[in-house]
């Protein structure tokens, strides 16, 4: 052990190498398991403020592009204003159907309310992605909250400060995202990863193999994490097969979002969180 | 003295400068993998030849631990730069550069001749990039994608480090 300690001593560039190396290494587990250390990612003060000064030169550039995806989301929002909101009455006649939007006073409470952010940072070429958000915890923004984009379902909030916050990509090796399949209206449930780190594709699993599921089918959230409201696009079946000897789908999911042009997206927020998460706690 | 200590700290920041306003927002794709470049192990490589080795560790953490800041990967930089920081002086070596003769200089093109500074910078950033993806895929049994993000990144950034040495030709 002494002359142990010697060498070590004699040699101690090796040790502060192995030392710092085991630092890193640290860092990288943990980092991937407990996502609560803010000061070091990008949602930190100091790199906040240098990513929205970036930002706001290379707004310019995107204007237009801006502007068009804007409007394409307001015509869609008309579209389905009523399907954010949670119908608290029971249905009890199948004959009756309700439009959310008929009903006045107490019946309706808000499910999710969205808050808009603009992304200042995005990376795709890690293993584990983040983007960074221009809002945080003073404007409403929490852990574990979804994050959407015009197109779809982005990200999981993973850590927030006052003033921004740094979400999960859906490239995360880590993430796990319940989603239905839906074949010619009919959804059915399975579980998205990201397992070919290509960052144009998810990977869909537990479909069963006897749903007839085909080429183009799309694949949207289903609510049931309480993360993301339903009925978001994530993306499209692009190739599918049946492992030998599984009962279930390898399906290929195309996104629909073009991860590496993100620019604004909404955090919503499930005001109904908590109640369901208790709820299902006492089941267990 | 006090030059060189002013020259090694203007480079820190002015490397970590240009590898996020500029080289990170490239985008680079290979068999549909998105690729960083790399410049800033250039940093590293330049410190001059008579720095302690627990400096050029100590100062490969530091700028690492910076950049993960920005790249949202705490760890991941570092660990490669600490590395990139350990091998540095063999790898000079390595390449037959006479440290007596070079001594409290830094190993730049000026100082020691380009061939020997592309050949060095090829083994050190192939090297550099080679960890930082295992450190960022952290398992071997991705080794398959840990290699042609490798060898695509060391092929988009090796011109660009070549590039930086024709450029900026300290002596100090």
């Amino acid at each position: 052990m002494r002359s142990l300690i010697l060498l070590l001593l004699k040699r101690s560039s090796l040790l502060l190498f192995l030392v710092m190396e085991l630092i890193c290494a640290l860092l990288v587990i943990n980092y991937n398991k407990k996502q609560n250390d803010i000061f070091l990612t990008s949602s930190n003060f100091f790199t906040g403020k240098f990513y929205s000064q970036v930002r706001s030169i290379q707004g310019y550039f995107y204007l237009n592009s801006i502007a068009d995806s804007l409007a394409n989301e307001n015509k869609q929002l008309r579209d389905q204003l009523a399907s954010s909101r949670y119908i608290n009455i029971a249905h009890q006649d199948t004959f009756f159907s309700v439009r959310a939007d008929s009903l006045g006073g107490d019946s309706i409470l808000m499910k999710f309310v969205y808050t808009d952010a603009e992304v200042i940072n995005n990376s795709v070429t890690s293993a584990n992605n983040f983007f960074t958000l221009n809002k945080g915890a003073l404007h409403g923004i929490g852990k574990s909250m979804g994050v959407l984009s015009a197109k779809g379902a982005v990200g999981i909030v993973s850590s927030v400060s006052d003033h921004f916050s740094t979400v999960r990509s859906i490239l995360s090796r880590d993430i796990k995202i319940s989603g239905n399949i839906l074949v010619d209206g009919q959804p059915f449930f399975g579980s998205l990863t990201w397992q070919s780190h290509d960052y144009h594709y998810l990977d869909m699993d537990f479909v069963p193999k006897s749903t007839k599921i085909s080429i183009g089918d799309s694949i949207v959230t289903n609510g049931f994490s309480s993360v993301f409201p339903e009925g978001y696009l994530i993306g499209k079946v692009d190739t599918f097969y049946v492992p030998p000897g599984s009962g279930y789908y390898k399906i290929k999911v195309a996104l629909a979002e073009d991860m590496t042009s993100l620019k604004r997206v909404y955090v919503a927020n499930n005001l109904l969180k908590e109640e369901q998460l208790k709820l299902e706690e006492t089941n267990e | 003295m006090n030059d060189q200590l002013q020259a090694n700290i203007f480079r820190f920041v002015f490397l970590i400068g240009i590898q996020l306003l500029i080289l990170k927002q490239i985008p680079i794709e290979l068999a549909s993998f998105r690729l960083l470049i790399f410049l800033y192990p250039m940093y590293i490589l330049l410190l001059p030849t008579q720095s302690p080795k627990q400096l050029l560790i100590f100062l490969g953490f530091l700028m690492g631990l910076t950049l993960d800041m920005f790249y949202d990967s705490p760890g991941v930089h570092a660990g490669a730069l600490v590395f990139t920081g350990f091998i540095r002086d063999f790898s000079l070596r390595m390449f037959g550069v006479d440290m007596e003769k070079v001594k409290s200089l830094t190993p730049s093109r000026a100082n020691i001749g380009f061939g020997k500074f592309a050949q060095i910078s090829a083994f050190v950033l192939f090297l550099h990039i080679f960890v930082y993806y295992t450190f960022d895929v952290f398992t071997f049994v991705y080794i398959g994608e840990i290699l042609v993000k490798t060898i695509g990144s060391f092929i988009v950034s090796y011109p660009v480090f070549l590039a930086y040495a024709l450029i900026f030709n300290s002596k100090k």
